[in-house]
């Protein structure tokens, strides 16, 4: 765990740290895959940037929401340096619908736009893991397995590193596959799969999360039913592609 | 190329994989017990003296909700956001809200200590950390760096930097201030 790096008298805060290089690299990648599908790796840079600094303001003002009447008496707190008056859900909404607008405006054909997108969606999962490591927070049940990490109190899961494992291997898969001639989206589910069983299986080794009654991790419940869409429109989307 | 009814069953093994899968991994009712710097779990000890050389211990403030701000005199951000403690502190300790100030007396001395308390007219508790163990075991690796304790004595959130704003300590804080013990 590494909440913060010392470099001299300046103390930065690891997590933040994490997202920016990570948002960076996102951006990076992304607009080299949208080359490779002949969109224009400029414009997808763009887009993208624009639509995680959106997530940014968006994260900042969903946190507000659930506490606007300190906000509405204290306005100039929208902007204070509160490292973690940040919503994530709310951001994630808010670069999605961003992104989404300004892809459509684009007029690109969806799925190519998708597998584009697949290695920064892979990025974004390895980035939030790493972070997750960093702060400490999603830590694992407690176990004795040789590769256990000793962390609040006793030797855990290192459910961080699981999902990092899981994101790395969603990049992998990409790199391996993103030159090959293949039916438009397919790179997409694959990604988006690899991430979901990946989210299903290590998430149950979790020790934190919101839990639905019954003690049932709701993380689990939403991987579970993207990684069946996923399962159920593949052959579709194949199929469909076929006829054309 | 899988047919229809193949891949009707493999979606129907996967479901009842995921489903028992999901089931079987369950996590245990926790109770946290261990004491540990993270939200979830009994907070660590603090036994401390005070500027005035009164020992206060956290576990002396069990009923409370508590601010544990960990700070220095020459810090920035620390200095920015304790007349903002100091208002909070005045405005709620009638509904069981207290600041514990453990002032990083191994990077600072007790004599700017209290003429910060002085000059920022602060009425909440400081004790001083003069070896540094209260800030290891809290793992406190930037200053400031805040702690919020339920009445339990229970860890709810950590807020590293600063200066924090009010609006993002209320909403943390008035929650638990609602609770019960």
């Amino acid at each position: 765990m590494l909440p913060a790096i010392n470099i001299g008298p300046f103390a930065l805060y690891t997590p933040g740290l994490i997202f920016l290089l990570g948002g960076w690299l996102i951006v990076q990648v992304v607009g080299r895959a949208a080359g490779v599908y002949r969109l224009s790796g400029d414009r997808m840079e763009i887009i993208v940037a624009l639509a995680l600094l959106a997530g940014i303001v968006g994260a900042r003002l969903g946190y507000a929401l659930m506490s606007w009447p300190y906000y509405l008496r204290d306005p100039l707190a929208l902007v204070a340096r509160d490292l973690q008056a940040f919503s994530l859900p709310a951001g994630v909404l808010t670069t999605i619908l961003v992104g989404g607008w300004q892809i459509w405006r684009q007029r690109w054909p969806l799925w190519v736009t998708l597998d584009a997108l697949a290695p920064g969606i892979a990025l974004a999962a390895l980035t939030y893991a790493l972070a997750q490591f960093a702060s400490g927070d999603g830590y694992g049940l407690p176990t004795n397995l040789p590769w256990a990490i000793h962390l609040w109190g006793e030797p855990r899961h290192p459910t961080q590193l699981y999902a990092a494992c899981v994101a790395l291997l969603a990049l992998i898969v990409w790199r391996q596959s993103y030159r090959r001639i293949q039916t438009p989206g397919v790179l997409f589910l694959t990604i988006c799969g690899v991430l979901a069983a990946g989210t299903l299986i290590g998430d149950g080794f979790r020790a934190t999360g919101l839990l639905l009654p019954g003690n049932i991790r709701f993380s689990q419940v939403v991987a579970l039913i993207v990684f069946i869409i996923i399962v159920r429109i593949w052959p579709k989307l194949t199929l469909q592609h076929n006829m054309q | 190329m899988m047919n229809a009814q193949s891949h009707n069953w493999l979606s129907t093994i996967l479901i009842i994989a995921g489903v028992a899968w999901i089931v079987i991994s369950r996590p245990p009712d926790m109770n946290p017990t261990v004491p540990v710097p993270q939200p979830g779990f009994v907070a660590p000890a603090i036994v401390l003296p005070q500027l005035d050389g009164q020992t206060l211990s956290l576990s002396e403030l069990q009923g409370q909700v508590v601010i544990v701000n960990f700070w220095a005199s020459w810090c920035g951000p620390c200095r920015a956001e304790m007349p903002m403690l100091e208002q909070l502190y005045q405005a709620e300790r009638r509904r069981g809200l207290t600041v514990l100030a453990v002032n990083s007396t191994v990077q600072d001395n007790p004599a700017d200590v209290s003429n910060m308390q002085r000059d920022f007219g602060l009425s909440f508790p400081i004790v001083l950390d003069y070896d540094g163990s209260v800030g290891n075991r809290y793992g406190v690796r930037m200053l400031p760096t805040t702690f919020i304790i339920d009445r339990k004595g229970v860890v709810r959130r950590v807020l590293f930097g600063g200066p924090l704003s009010e609006a993002n300590l209320r909403n943390v804080i008035e929650p638990l201030l609602a609770e019960t013990e």
